[in-house]
């Protein structure tokens, strides 16, 4: 049975997170009175990126050629630790919050410099812009779980989020901030509305797309799947850690059956919030983000002191 | 049922305080609007979660009225005064975000403090919901305090009036049927006389700043 549930949390998020993607892209387009791509669009993008030849700069070193891979890796590896299908196997401590969250940082960091590596000055700003929008933003995503670290006593996503499901709803009040607070460092973390554009390769707003501008082909297709998988992780964690109801126990194939339809629900529902913003928000101006971002690791203390005291 | 409304209250509590906090953040009237017709829904909602529990058909009827009045009434009220005046922005406010943020925190940490522990200490089962109540009321005076806009000012009192609201319901200070109606008239007297004051206001100084009035001293 648990290597059953590896292999599912294995394939799951790289399989289904393009057509998250595509869900997102389809309800934006409805929103916008178009009729818009297929749902499995992002699939044929990335099957047709991986066809394709590559040009690298003669200038990239180990970097440039290694970060595609190491952010694929690290998405896979995160997926492993997620609160969902299992509760509790801490395998390699990849379970732990703090784990996760450092995993993520090691991203966004290798990804800024593989953005400079080629010495392109799209790369350059696009990385700048990066580490100022991340280190704004890990506060906030530590703030956002540390109060459920804090009522569930471990530091381990599956059974934080395993005995959250036990707390009556009336202490659900500072998980709800929290959840508003983690929302925020989703949005922030995967260069979304109001953050960043990812349909736009306006030099004047780019983030995410100007660091990977250097990269083609097969390299651009690990970034880019990378990507729709860390999207559809945040999902995830945000349906399953902060509203953690229909996880299984993971003991019967029934079981297992009715937590991957429930949440592939919660992650529909969340995915159309995301398009939803997305349709009725502008873009922030780049010295507003720090606004946003401070807001959500204030109402992530606010949870916190509810919590505690 | 009773933990079916329990639950709900938790979260309609949430939403009260939540709303308040955003009205700090949001920069356009319009949004500041719907975030206090998204508020006062939620109260109407509490109040008639309120009739459910003790089967109150006065309760169900000011819920209603609270809906009409708080939600229909002001919605439309309120839009129209947007709508004519042509004033989206909200001018600045006395502090920055990052600080008005960090005083937002502090009332909030001021609720949880030893100050209002007795107050707590009475309702043990919902001291959380409570002090968010608490929090959502010194948030929302904070709002008229730090905004310069006098519609701003004008939804800042409206918001603290929910939080006192919510407040009340918590705590089990419903009043009798006839003085529940009575605030409610005042509300409806408040919006009235307060728009035609802001209209007032735009009107004489062209704008909604409320620092602007301050030729009004020669």
């Amino acid at each position: 049975m648990e290597i059953l549930i590896f292999i599912i949390k294995i394939l799951f998020v790289p399989l289904i997170s393009p057509f998250c993607i595509g869900v997102i892209r389809k309800i934006k387009a409805f929103m916008q009175n178009r009729e818009g791509a297929s749902l499995f669009q992002p699939y044929r993008d990335l099957l047709k990126l991986f066809h394709k030849d590559e040009v690298i700069s003669p200038t990239a070193s180990w970097i440039f050629l290694f970060t595609p891979y190491l952010l694929f890796t690290i998405t896979l590896v995160i997926s492993l630790g997620l609160p969902f299908l299992s509760a509790g196997n801490n395998l390699f401590g990849i379970n732990d919050f703090l784990v996760f969250i450092y995993l993520l940082v090691l991203g966004s960091f290798f990804l800024s410099l593989a953005g400079i590596d080629t010495g392109s000055s799209f790369g350059g700003f696009g990385s700048s812009r990066e580490m100022t929008i991340v280190a704004l933003t890990e506060g906030g995503l530590l703030f956002a779980m540390l109060p459920i670290v804090l009522l569930t006593k471990t530091t381990n996503i599956s059974l934080m989020a395993s005995l959250l499901a036990t707390l009556p709803l009336l202490q659900f009040a500072p998980i709800i901030i929290a959840f508003i607070a983690f929302f925020i460092a989703l949005l922030a973390e995967n260069s979304r509305i109001p953050f960043d554009n990812p349909a736009t390769h306006l030099e004047l707003t780019m983030v995410h797309e100007a660091m990977i501008l250097e990269y083609s082909g097969k390299r651009l297709a690990l970034i880019e799947w990378a990507s729709f998988n860390k999207l559809l992780i945040f999902i995830i964690l945000g349906v399953n850690l902060f509203f953690p109801w229909g996880l299984n126990s993971g003991s019967l194939y029934l079981d297992i059956l009715f937590a991957s339809i429930f949440l592939f629900i919660k992650i529909l529902f969340l995915s159309g919030v995301v398009a939803l913003i997305e349709s009725t928000v502008a873009k922030l101006r780049f010295f507003r983000l720090p606004d946003l971002l401070f807001t959500s690791f204030i109402l992530g203390v606010i949870a916190l002191f509810l919590v505690t005291i | 049922m009773d933990l079916i409304i329990l639950q709900l209250l938790s979260l309609l509590g949430t939403t009260v305080f939540l709303t308040s906090v955003l009205m700090h953040i949001v920069r356009r009237n319009s949004s500041r609007m719907t975030l206090y017709l998204v508020q006062s829904f939620a109260v109407a909602i509490l109040l008639f979660m309120g009739g459910l529990q003790e089967k109150s058909l006065g309760l169900f009827f000011i819920a209603a009225l609270t809906f009409f009045i708080k939600v229909v009434f002001a919605g439309i009220f309120f839009s129209k005064i947007i709508d004519q005046k042509q004033v989206q922005q909200t001018p600045a406010t006395y502090l920055n975000l990052p600080t008005t943020l960090g005083v937002i925190l502090g009332l909030t940490m001021l609720v949880r403090s030893s100050i209002f522990a007795p107050v707590l200490a009475l309702f043990p089962v919902d001291a959380q919901l409570i002090s968010l109540a608490l929090a959502g009321i010194f948030i929302s005076l904070f709002l008229v305090i730090n905004r310069h806009g006098a519609f701003a000012q004008l939804i800042g009192i409206l918001s603290l009036e929910n939080g006192l609201v919510v407040f009340s319901i918590l705590v089990g200070l419903e009043q009798a049927f006839g003085i529940e109606v009575g605030i409610l008239f005042n509300i409806l007297v408040w919006i009235f006389i307060a728009s035609a004051l802001v209209s007032l206001v735009y009107s004489h100084f062209g704008s909604f700043d409320t620092i602007k009035m301050r030729r009004l001293k020669d």
